[in-house]
């Protein structure tokens, strides 16, 4: 067996065999659905509270209001008691609150309600339906006809297309099963680069290296990692599909894997591997040029922020697509893959020639990366005692 | 006896400074060759070089293994002075990796490491994490990984520091045994006892350059000389005044005379005068300490 599969066997076996990495694998999805859920979970407990909402109405639109579909969990009470009576009554019941509608509503464009405290989240749907059945009221009282009024509140929307593609209409399913797939991709290839990253440090901790140098060469070592916590990657990936799509397809009935295997996926695929192999290298030689850890004070630290690069580039690239940040993020090698997995994930008809020169300049770039983090992984790997300073890496570079 | 190791003027430079410098010695079956020196002389750097974990840059090292000069590291076995091993990984776990780095078959590794856990009081701790053990065990389990896939070259880097007497004496016996297998060793260590009962032959460096090679008993017949311990009541300068002696030394009650080279205990004794105070004493050769001691700092012996 060649030694990198010897060195990656290791590593997928050792971590395969970890309570951690399990633990892992299995608890990060359930944090991120508990961060999801949980917020959302609690505003529906609050506003599933019905609401009683006590009406004065002196236009007649009382009927208008009981018509319209969105009033969620409010109920309208006609009444005609005064101010003095329902704030009374209002004052010792919660979940109860009062409005009048008059003329001088209409005249100064305020509705006020009166609750017994101020914020009141379940009130929401009663905003909106008073809100269009005055505005209704206000255009029929000026002589329109029904019809008239259907045509003044048709929406307008505004989008963009491009004549030079032909634009299929996709759905927001359609548009966000692969959106989030990047997403995974993307986290996966900073968690396992995370990992090659401790993985040298360990080696170096556990005091482990001269003894593996001795069988082996280095750049057998670092590849063999670099595969290893490949292939954790892969599997980790491929536990959170196997688990996600089935569950994702029950709840929300929609055909996951039709939507994520779509032509996209393969230039998909090779951006995230093309960033796997671009930044576990560096991550893997910056490793190994630390002693431990805990001391914060280093360099080091600072390429984990390399490939959250393409955070500050992808709101601009997402509002024009074609301005020029957007050609920098696609065509600079260490926020390419980033850029490239979101473009490709959202718009779907991006020019055969863009992902051709941003992967030839990724690829190019990702062989000198190599070359040098092999270099760098071998002078340092040995040294023993304290972190690299910058200055001890940009010389090892040379040697 | 075949050559196993020969290396031919190797030089290694960091930086500036010459670690290693022009530097030539064997290593052959079945011997056990003491490499010792102070602290960064360039000992590390030799057995890194050996190893190719790092490469000189001029001389050549040869090797006689399996009809090729190149090092070929299935054959060759490393105990390293920086102890440690995976801590979160189990010893048959580690053992098993180690061989098969080393292409040394899975079955025949295991019934070997069967028996040094017998012989190394590990028997029914296969299985049990590195962490878990106390730290002359965990040195157990790293010299077991050394010598796992029978190397025909071994190096050893300091292998007795930090176990007990007892286990001191076990893997005496055990390094003494892989020799005589045939196993050519470089061992290299600051315990001079050891080295001195242990190594035929002596490689010796300081600052980068050689200053001693050869047989144990060569360099001592060189350094040819003797050192009476005497203990009594006797004044120093008197003593420094006796015949054939070229120098003392005082040690609380004891005082250290060192005989000129060549001069036999017979030829000290017969000329010591009468009114010597003699309550105890002991002639004996120069020890390899000693010669070390004055070696590297120019001869100041004190024991």
């Amino acid at each position: 067996m060649n030694n990198t599969l010897k060195v990656a066997k290791w590593e997928i076996q050792r971590n395969i065999k970890n309570r951690t990495f399990l633990i892992s694998i299995l608890l990060t999805p359930l944090i991120m659905l508990i961060f999801a859920f949980i917020p959302t979970l609690l505003t529906k407990l609050e506003t599933d509270k019905s609401f009683d909402l006590y009406l004065v109405d002196n236009l007649g639109i009382y009927e208008n209001i009981t018509q319209s579909p969105s009033l969620g969990n409010v109920n309208f009470i006609l009444t005609t008691e005064n101010r003095q009576q329902l704030e009374d009554k209002v004052r010792t019941n919660k979940d109860q609150g009062f409005v009048i509608i008059d003329d001088t509503v209409l005249e100064k464009g305020q509705i006020t309600i009166y609750t017994d405290t101020e914020g009141q989240g379940n009130l929401a749907p009663a905003y909106t339906v008073l809100q269009s059945v005055l505005h209704n009221y206000k255009l029929r009282t000026s002589g329109l006809s029904d019809n008239q009024i259907q045509y003044i509140n048709q929406p307008l929307t505004i989008s963009t297309s491009s004549i030079e593609t032909k634009d299929i209409e996709k759905t927001l399913p359609e548009k966000a099963v692969p959106a989030i797939f990047a997403g995974i991709l993307y986290f996966t290839i900073f968690t396992s680069g995370t990992m090659t990253f401790q993985s040298a440090l360990q080696e170096k901790k556990d005091k482990m290296v001269e003894l593996v140098l001795s069988s082996i060469k280095s750049e057998d070592l670092m590849q063999g990692k670099i595969l290893g916590y490949f292939v954790l990657g892969l599997i980790q990936i491929a536990v959170w599909l196997t688990f996600g799509i089935p569950i994702a397809q029950i709840y929300f009935k929609l055909p996951i894997l039709q939507y994520l295997l779509v032509p996209e996926l393969i230039p998909m695929a090779f951006f995230a591997l093309a960033g796997y192999l671009m930044y576990s290298s560096i991550f893997v030689a910056i490793g190994s040029t630390m002693e431990d850890m805990q001391s914060g004070s280093s360099f080091q630290g600072t390429v984990f922020l390399i490939p959250m690069l393409p955070v500050f580039v992808i709101g601009p690239i997402l509002a024009n697509p074609s301005g020029i940040i957007a050609l920098f993020g696609t065509y600079f090698p260490l926020t390419a893959p980033g850029v490239m997995l979101a473009r490709l994930s959202i718009s779907g008809n991006l020019p055969l020639w863009e992902i051709l020169i941003s992967a030839v300049i990724l690829l190019a770039t990702i062989f000198l990366i190599m070359r040098l983090a092999g270099k760098l992984f071998r002078v340092a790997i040995l040294m023993y005692g304290k972190d690299a300073s910058f200055t001890e890496v940009i010389k090892w570079l040379r040697y | 006896m075949s050559t196993i190791l020969s290396v031919d003027n190797i030089t290694k430079i960091f930086g500036k400074s010459t670690v290693v410098d022009r530097i030539s010695f064997e290593v052959n079956r079945g011997e056990i060759l003491g490499l010792v020196g102070p602290n960064g002389a360039g000992k590390s750097t030799i057995i890194r070089c050996l190893l190719g974990i790092i490469h000189p840059d001029s001389g050549s090292i040869n090797y006689s293994l399996d009809n090729s000069n190149k090092l070929n590291s299935s054959k060759v076995g490393y105990l390293p002075e920086e102890r440690g091993l995976y801590k979160d990984a189990k010893i048959i776990d580690i053992l098993m990796y180690i061989a098969n780095l080393k292409n040394y078959p899975l079955d025949k590794a295991r019934r070997t490491a069967e028996e040094y856990f017998e012989k190394l009081d590990l028997k029914g701790r296969d299985k049990v994490k590195i962490q878990e053990l106390s730290k002359g065990m965990a040195q157990k389990v790293q010299f077991i990984a050394s010598i796992i896939h029978e190397p025909e070259f071994l190096v050893l880097d300091e292998p007795l520091s930090g176990f007990d007497p007892v286990s001191q004496n076990i893997f005496i016996e055990e390094i003494k045994n892989l020799a005589a297998k045939g196993t050519a060793i470089l061992l290299s260590s600051h315990q001079m006892n050891m080295v001195e009962s242990l190594c035929n032959r002596i490689f010796m460096i300081n600052k980068g350059q050689r200053v001693l090679y050869g047989r144990l008993n060569d360099i001592k017949d060189r350094h040819g000389s003797y050192k009476c311990e005497l203990t009594g009541e006797n004044d120093p300068h008197s003593l420094s005044r006796l015949p054939y002696v070229s120098r003392i030394d005082k040690d609380d009650q004891t005082i250290i005379l060192h005989l000129e080279n060549n001069i036999t205990p017979n030829m000290f004794i017969s000329e010591l005068p009468s009114d010597l105070d003699i309550k105890e004493m002991n002639i004996n050769r120069i020890s390899l300490h000693d010669i070390f001691v004055k070696t590297v700092s120019g001869g100041v012996v004190n024991e």
